[in-house]
């Protein structure tokens, strides 16, 4: 199978999609000029009405979505860096996400909103963190992220495809990660809520998605021989695919989550929640997390003293195999 | 100077301890009467408060045992005496140089105040499901978790093996309780010389006496048993024969004035099929009238079954009762293994009915069976016998028993 980077691999999903459905568009900062390149050269293919380029005022740029939403088409409104969707926090999460239920059901509002997340790329503060967790608070809204190329176009092709508001952030560490995905024109999809085993093992379970997904393989590798480390990746976080993890736990009674956001209130303590709920006789040890600290994400260098990391992965690992 | 600390002697028959836990850090200072250890014996885990206050210098680390008297810990006065303990490290050689000088006084001094301590299980949430499917108790499991704590790989060892021959009804663990009870049977057979003399007894008139106090049940506060009977004849039996009431301890052989009787009480084992048997004690008896035994016997059983057995419910005995009634056939002749170090043992059954002649007539009677086991290392057969005739003769004219 020939390989392409994980940013590719988005722009590819973009662009089978944008042929495939003549309502699909791109609305953003800087979409034509590509400041990341998954919507490098769409403009050429599909014209300035289907890559709209907006000023810096997040609420009306996001606005153009809505409305299109509301009307039939299926808008990608791309907020460059996952913080400035919170410029429009109100309209994103609690107004797209009620929207559906509020109308009784009969009006479905098919938008995806995607920005670059996370980590890796030195950039601090609201250009270096994460957002799905905050989103998966909002009922309504469908959350995903995906680690691999393969997954990454799959999962933009599901979201675009979805009739409901999907919040597909990207994360900018593994942005040029390599990996096979089928051929051009082998239209395939990855179905949004299933986890992904990405690593089989039987001593303990890493919970952790993109970049943290990375570290945690690379983790699992180090350790073979001494721990055998089951890596899943979640993929999507609404919905969670609850069933993946629980059958997992019964193998391996541990379990760490890594999750690249604030510890306080994250996808990661929800998920230890619910285990604690559902899967309680199956722990043979605490759930531990591996989180970012409640902390503004420095900039430059200082990044990696917070970042999740192989090392701290490891620790916790092997803590809960003690 | 600084205080030695030694495992304390916290029951007659205690021979060596477990620490656990140490409840205090290394080179932390202690209060006299602070929580210092939680030490295991065979049969229960205390919490021993520390008898003196200093700085503590811990010579045994957690896990290990070590028989009575060793040497533990150590209290220094000063945090300049406690640097140069720590310093010195505490050998088992330099400890058992030690000891020679100072075992006496030290045994005396540090003779700890015990706490009733029903130590918290602390176990995973699997490890509680496995145990708890499996009809096992975790208490007594070793953890090896961080911080002590029962995991998994802990429990898996104690499940049956999965059934998959029908052959095999059920595995029972031999751990725990049924290994201390197969390590004290077997050394009590391999360590003495024990034989049991076999006898009936004729109770009638011992049952009819029984019937005034069963008669009197509310006015007495307790339905008076047979076993509270026998032991208030055992009682006058000792006082004929007192080297019944002994225990052989190392080079002497012990005969105590008070009698304290230990009863052989069956508890549950481990899953269905496995049993438990604990010895309960009811100290001095000789002082007891038949209502207040009847009552301290039920409780000390009451306790030994719910698990709320203190330390004097369980050690200390004298002379064992290891009674067979109800539960053997009528007329059941056995030998019963003895309780060491305990010299004596009675072990009466479940009574027949039998035609006895008595003045010249043939009338029926009823006969209890009754065992007794000695050691004949301690007590001959011309003693043995003179007990089991007192014993007899108490049981078959019940207004001995006010002798």
């Amino acid at each position: 199978m020939r390989e392409i980077t994980f940013i590719d691999a988005i722009r590819e999903a973009y662009e089978e999609e944008m042929r495939r459905d003549n309502s699909v568009f791109i609305v953003g900062q800087d979409v034509r000029g590509a400041i990341f390149p998954h919507t490098k050269g769409l403009v050429e293919e599909f014209g300035p009405e289907r890559i709209v380029d907006t000023p810096i005022a997040e609420s009306g740029m996001y606005g153009v979505a809505f409305g299109a939403a509301q009307e039939g088409m299926r808008p990608v409104c791309d907020f460059m860096f996952g913080g400035f969707s919170y410029v429009t926090f109100s309209e994103c999460s609690v107004t797209t996400g009620q929207y559906h239920f509020l109308h009784g059901s009969q009006h479905p509002l098919p938008l995806v909103i995607t920005a670059g997340v996370g980590t890796g790329q030195r950039l601090a503060n609201d250009h270096a963190m994460s957002i799905h967790g905050t989103f998966a608070h909002h009922p309504g809204i469908k959350v995903a992220m995906p680690s691999t190329p393969y997954d990454a176009k799959g999962m933009f092709k599901s979201a675009i495809r979805d009739n409901n508001p999907v919040v597909i952030p990207w994360h900018m560490g593994i942005m040029m990660l390599k990996g096979e995905v089928p051929e051009l024109g082998d239209d395939y999809v990855v179905p949004l809520g299933v986890a992904d085993i990405k690593r089989e093992g039987s001593d303990v379970t890493v919970l952790a998605n993109s970049l943290q997904l990375q570290h945690a393989l690379t983790v699992a590798e180090k350790l073979a021989g001494e721990l055998s480390v089951e890596v899943i990746d979640p993929r999507s976080f609404v919905p969670f695919d609850m069933d993946t993890l629980l059958t997992s736990l019964e193998k391996t009674n541990r379990l760490v989550v890594v999750d690249e956001d604030w510890e306080s209130g994250g996808f990661a303590a929800t998920v230890s929640a619910r285990v604690m709920e559902q899967g309680f006789d199956l722990l043979d040890a605490p759930v531990t997390r591996v989180t970012l600290p409640n902390m503004p994400v420095p900039g430059g260098y200082m990044e990696e003293y917070v970042a999740p990391n192989p090392e701290r992965i490891e620790a916790a690992i092997r803590a809960v195999c003690a | 100077m600084a205080i030695d600390y030694t495992m304390p002697k916290l029951a007659m028959a205690m021979n060596e301890g477990v620490i656990n836990q140490w409840l205090v850090e290394e080179g932390a200072y202690v209060e006299k009467g602070q929580e210092l250890a939680t030490v295991e014996t065979e049969k229960v885990a205390y919490d021993v408060e520390s008898p003196e206050a200093g700085y503590l210098h811990i010579v045994v680390a957690e896990g290990e045992t070590v028989p009575c008297e060793t040497l533990i810990a150590r209290f220094a006065e000063t945090e300049a005496e406690l640097a140069t303990l720590q310093s010195a490290g505490d050998t088992p050689a330099a400890v058992a140089a030690n000891e020679a000088e100072q075992a006496a006084p030290v045994a005396a001094s540090s003779t700890p105040q015990l706490t009733d301590s029903s130590a918290r299980v602390i176990a995973s949430p699997l490890a509680r499901r496995l145990a708890r499917d499996a009809n096992l108790n975790l208490h007594g499991v070793t953890g090896t978790g961080p911080g002590g704590r029962i995991v998994k790989r802990d429990v898996l060892p104690l499940l049956a093996a999965p059934q998959t021959s029908d052959a095999v009804l059920a595995r029972v663990p031999f751990t725990g309780m049924r290994k201390t009870i197969a390590d004290r049977m077997t050394a009590s057979l391999q360590s003495t010389a024990q034989l049991s003399g076999n006898w009936e007894s004729d109770i009638t008139a011992m049952m009819a006496f029984r019937q005034e106090y069963v008669r009197r049940e509310a006015e007495l506060g307790t339905r008076v048993s047979v076993n509270a009977l026998i032991a208030r004849a055992i009682a006058y039996a000792i006082k004929q024969v007192p080297i019944a009431n002994s225990c052989l301890e190392n080079d002497e052989i012990v005969i105590y004035r008070s009698i304290n009787l230990g009863v052989a009480v069956s508890v549950p084992g481990v899953g269905e099929y496995d049993s438990g048997l604990m010895v309960g004690v009811v100290h001095g008896i000789e002082n007891m009238g038949l209502a207040e035994l009847d009552l301290s016997m039920k409780a000390v059983v009451e306790r030994l079954r719910t698990g709320q057995a203190t330390a004097e419910d369980t050690s200390g005995a004298t002379i064992t009762l290891s009674s067979t009634a109800g539960a053997g056939p009528p007329g059941l002749t056995s030998t019963p293994v003895l309780n060491s170090p305990n010299t004596a043992l009675v072990g009466p059954s479940t009574p027949i009915e039998r035609p006895v002649v008595v003045d010249g007539e043939v009338c029926v009677r009823t006969l209890m069976p009754i065992s007794f086991t000695f050691d004949h290392r301690v007590m001959d057969g011309e003693p043995a016998a003179r007990f089991m005739r007192a014993l007899h003769d108490c049981l078959e004219h019940p207004e001995l028993m006010m002798a």
